[in-house]
């Protein structure tokens, strides 16, 4: 009952278009009423939940995304991404998913690396003429790459929850990532073979001197991630204490070097991140109470139960866990989807011998589709947006991406497990 | 198009004004702590083999105040994240008239629940005065967070009755992000 009623609320008001942590408050008023609990008990567990250092790191991620991204701080990497494969036919557009990967590194964000990279590549793919709903729709399906390559938000709160290494959960999609990229462009090219009008850029005379200005140029924008993940996994910074690192590095960068701030656009930067981590932290506030209500009625192993009484087929259930978290991603946001899944999901694919770090990419990539899958597909919008394309025309590739793409990786990451645990097992044991 | 601040009267508008303000201040001044402070965390233990005593007490509380400031000022940009789907789909203009209706008028009774709870919360933490549960190294009391908590709900839950109320009058006001500039965009860039 208390299932039924709290998935029926949350989906009536996500489709209706209420906002998501009233959402959760809803539910929150259903579990009152169903369970009996003190109400005034529900905010201060929120609060204890959120006292949380490592939780820090997000809002960190995010206010380096921002100034990066203002900052102008793709700019070069992109262009360095051309440099090699920019004559090549398709060459822009997997420069494009290279780039989305490359700043994935730095942001850690879809969201992020969507809106830079996304303005960037959009008016040199419409210039070069790729067609634009596919080109859009590419751009699209690479910026989830943001949360597949380390460092990642989700992978620092899905660490947290389920409290397991973050450093092996940013390494356990870093595979699913490549495989990914590696789709992502052999799809896009078998979609432009028939396009023969692509204007190729020049190959420069002499490559080494443009590399020389191009790498020299990015040089500042690639030392962030080498100082953000080598402190990481050089054992000398908490993933926090980088993320605040970050933060400290890309404002002169972004000011002196690329000078896409000032420090009178630095505030409202700050401001404007300030509101995106409200938005945020906001919704996990309310996830976190409703999580813990939902354990304290024995929600998990409710579920648990359920899903055996189908079926004890390992290979069933985690399709069954997939398609759970499919739909619930297309409904909310990843970090609402990972924070009511994970203590939900986890009991049940560890039933079936799966392990924590395995599933940590699993639901990384699941989490990534569930961002550009219609109906809800906030990344979607939000790249049409961007990018100045119609929504209509990007339908179209956007499924095709997630079809040949997307759902390879899932299905890899998920049946391989040494897809998710090779990385990890090798450099951290 | 009015800013949501300018449907209410001088009185009410002029000080809700200077709140926003304020809470601008308060967002940027919290992510710059943030991150310097984490900064300076790395420095001085590598730097001059030392750490920040009990920083985690004094920063959580100057964060909890810049994330609830946050999440009021994104309800002030209509910023939360929703789906929308109905939005998107709905082509008549009443039913889209009465969706939003259904949809503030959700936000705001459950906003003001929340912010009910948030009432109860620091009733309950005022009663127990003196004896205050209070951080163990600096002695911050939960107090200081717990009312960030409920000033952002309280700020949250006023938005949300200006959204419903300027829908009711008919008032045109700015407003964040809705499946509207969407369509527009589109249009604009098909043209």
């Amino acid at each position: 009952m208390i299932i039924a009623g709290s998935l029926v609320i949350i989906c009536g008001m996500l489709l209706l278009g209420v906002s998501v942590y009233v959402a959760f408050g809803a539910v929150l008023l259903f579990l009152a009423a169903m369970g009996g609990h003190e109400v005034s008990g529900y905010l201060p567990s929120g609060s204890t939940k959120l006292r949380s250092l490592v939780l820090l790191a997000i809002p960190l991620f995010m206010i380096a995304g921002t100034i990066m991204e203002r900052g102008r701080i793709a700019a070069p990497l992109v262009s360095l991404a051309e440099l090699f494969i920019g004559h090549l036919k398709g060459g822009l557009s997997a420069a494009t998913v290279l780039a989305c990967g490359i700043f994935g590194s730095i942001s850690g964000a879809a969201n992020a690396t969507l809106t830079c990279i996304g303005s960037i590549m959009m008016p040199h793919l419409r210039r070069a003429n790729y067609p634009e709903g596919q080109s859009a729709a590419l751009i699209v399906c690479a910026s989830p790459l943001g949360l597949l390559i380390p460092p990642s938000g989700n992978h620092i709160l899905y660490g947290w929850v389920a409290q397991q290494s973050v450093l092996k959960c940013f390494l356990s999609t870093v595979v699913p990532a490549l495989i990914l990229i590696t789709l992502l462009i052999v799809v896009n090219q078998f979609m432009l073979r028939k396009h023969d009008d692509i204007q190729l850029l020049e190959r420069p005379t002499d490559f080494r001197m443009a590399f020389r200005q191009k790498a020299t140029l990015a040089f500042p924008a690639l030392l962030m991630p080498l100082i953000i993940l080598g402190g990481i996994y050089g054992g000398i910074m908490t993933p926090t204490e980088a993320a605040g690192v970050a933060v400290v590095y890309a404002i002169p960068v972004a000011i002196y070097v690329y000078r896409g701030l000032t420090w009178r656009t630095l505030v409202d930067a700050l401001t404007d991140a300030g509101v995106i981590i409200g938005v945020v932290m906001v919704m996990i506030f309310m996830v976190l109470i409703v999580s813990k209500f939902l354990i304290f009625e024995d929600i998990p192993n409710i579920a648990k139960d359920l899903v055996y009484s189908v079926s004890d087929n390992p290979i069933i259930i985690l399709l069954m866990v997939n398609v759970v978290m499919i739909l619930i991603g297309m409904l909310m946001d990843d970090i609402s989807g990972l924070l009511l899944s994970t203590p939900i999901l986890l009991p049940i694919v560890q039933g079936v011998g799966m392990d924590p770090i395995h599933f940590a990419a699993v639901l990384g990539v699941n989490l990534g589709m569930a961002n550009i899958t219609p109906p809800t597909a906030p990344l979607l919008y939000l790249g049409a947006k961007i990018t100045k394309t119609p929504v209509s025309s990007m339908l179209w590739p956007t499924l095709v991406f997630i079809i040949f793409a997307w759902l390879p990786t899932l299905a890899l990451t998920t049946f391989v497990p040494q897809i998710a645990l090779w990385l990890p097992e090798l450099l951290l044991g | 198009m009015a800013h949501i601040t300018e449907i209410f009267p001088k009185v009410v508008g002029l000080p809700l004004q200077g709140s926003l303000a304020l809470m601008r201040w308060i967002v940027v001044l919290s992510g710059f702590l943030m991150s310097v402070t984490f900064f300076l965390v790395v420095i001085v233990r590598y730097g001059f083999n030392g750490d920040l005593f009990a920083y985690e007490e004094w920063l959580l509380t100057v964060c909890f105040w810049g994330f609830f400031a946050g999440s009021a000022l994104a309800s002030e940009r209509g910023h939360h994240i929703n789906a929308d789907i109905l939005g998107i789909i709905i082509k008549n203009e009443k039913l889209r008239w009465w969706r939003r209706l259904i949809v503030l008028t959700i936000e705001f009774l459950i906003t003001a629940a929340i912010l009910y709870w948030g009432y109860l919360m620091l009733a309950e933490e005022i009663t127990k005065y003196p004896i205050w549960k209070m951080t163990p190294a600096l002695k911050i009391p939960y107090f200081v967070w717990r009312l960030s908590i409920f000033l952002g709900f309280f700020f949250m839950t006023v938005f949300a009755a200006a959204y419903l109320y300027a829908h009711i009058r008919g008032v045109e006001v700015e407003y964040g992000d809705g499946p509207e500039p969407i369509e527009q965009n589109n249009e604009g860039a098909s043209q």
